[in-house]
């Protein structure tokens, strides 16, 4: 079943989410990796509002998708799930978020599964690419441990402690996600 | 008093320059983006948008008209968009194919980048084109741009696949090209 492995549901975003979403996107620990749109702080703690007019601009996007991801069991908010394509739908950008108390627990693997499964097997996708700041060690790993290859980085992306850091691009393409077992490959969850 | 090149003088558009921007956009080879648009823009759509843009002292791009400097005539449009204030903008040109090889849409290149380091304080300018445009990629180069990502297969037109590229400068590279000006904008790093 798309959208759902036993652990986790992803599910769109409802009014109610405001406050849990504001809760973990203000960890401190998550700032420079929020995955929120241009135009809203990337560090600075956010408002109530703020955080609403992040789901509304969410909700406006005709290219997006954004899902919170919820533990099945607690219904749970743990993070959300963006994937877009702008003009090319050839071309779709992935990013993930998982709150901080649930990190590695391998609930952004299955996430990322179930994003590229249905990218690959529903849309004309033909490379999935996503973005990370070159500081966030976690998340290069991830993707390299999900078969994406780096390539290249924004210099100059941002600036923090005291020094610019890039942006590092990593991108997957249809043939290495079928060498690598296509939909069995995805579903091994 | 519009930038002034050695060859080139950019000065605002004009109502007159409608025609000849709608004629540069129709022309496959000279549109000048990865994403292939219909040859069936009109001056009237460019007329609009040149009366739509609205005044402003925080504005986030710079459209200019290429003049030959030798006789103003109408060479091609250069532009600078997503501003990120002290900081990054996107740069991008289209050039009438007459004027192709001749210097110019270099010393218009030059002319803006001067401008954006010069005048705006920006530390890092970047361009995106694709490995089937060498002459963008040279072009780029030769004003000390370097490609930095190389998203593979990512772009489709002309019937063929091909790379998208990302290009960037940093001021220290820009002002390390040219001597004859001294940076005094304070250092971050």
């Amino acid at each position: 079943m798309y959208f759902q492995t036993e652990q986790i549901k992803l599910r769109p975003f409802e009014e109610e989410d405001v406050l849990a979403l504001k809760a973990y996107l203000n960890h401190p620990k998550l700032g420079g990796r929020r995955y929120i749109p241009r135009g809203f702080p990337g560090d600075v703690p956010l408002s109530t509002s703020q955080v609403k007019a992040i789901l509304d601009k969410w909700g406006e996007e005709k290219r997006e998708a954004h899902l919170g991801i919820e533990l099945t069991d607690k219904q749970e908010l743990v993070g959300h799930v963006e994937f877009e394509w702008s003009w090319d739908p050839m071309t779709p950008w992935m990013s993930i978020v998982i709150a901080r108390p649930y990190q590695r627990q391998g609930y952004g693997t299955q996430v990322a599964r179930l994003i590229m499964e249905y990218l690959f097997e529903n849309t004309p996708a033909h490379s999935i690419s996503a973005w990370m700041a070159d500081w966030n060690n976690a998340a290069r790993s991830f993707a390299h441990k999900l078969g994406f290859k780096e390539s290249g980085r924004f210099r100059r992306d941002g600036f923090r402690e005291g020094k610019f850091y890039d942006g590092i691009m990593v991108d997957m393409l249809r043939s290495e996600y079928q060498a690598a077992g296509g939909i069995k490959y995805a579903a091994t969850r | 008093m519009p930038l002034q090149g050695e060859q080139v003088i950019l000065r605002e558009e004009q109502p007159e320059d409608m025609p000849r921007l709608a004629a540069l956009r129709n022309d496959l080879e000279t549109q000048a983006w990865s994403k292939t648009l219909p040859p069936d823009y009109t001056e009237n759509m460019y007329m609009r948008r040149f009366q739509d843009r609205e005044f402003s002292y925080d504005p986030q791009e710079g459209r200019f008209i290429i003049l030959s400097g030798e006789d103003g005539e109408f060479a091609g449009s250069i532009s600078y968009t997503g501003l990120e204030p002290r900081w990054s903008a996107t740069i991008g040109l289209m050039v009438e194919k007459k004027f192709w090889g001749s210097g110019l849409a270099l010393d218009a290149q030059e002319t803006l980048l001067k401008f954006l380091f010069f005048e705006l304080g920006l530390r890092v300018i970047r361009l995106f084109t694709h490995s089937g445009n060498p002459r963008a990629v040279g072009l780029a180069q030769k004003s000390g741009f370097q490609v930095v990502v190389r998203q593979r297969q990512a772009i489709f037109k002309s019937g063929q696949i091909f790379d998208n590229l990302v290009m960037d400068m940093l001021r220290e590279e820009y002002f390390t090209r040219h001597p004859e000006l001294a940076d005094h904008l304070p250092s971050l790093s």
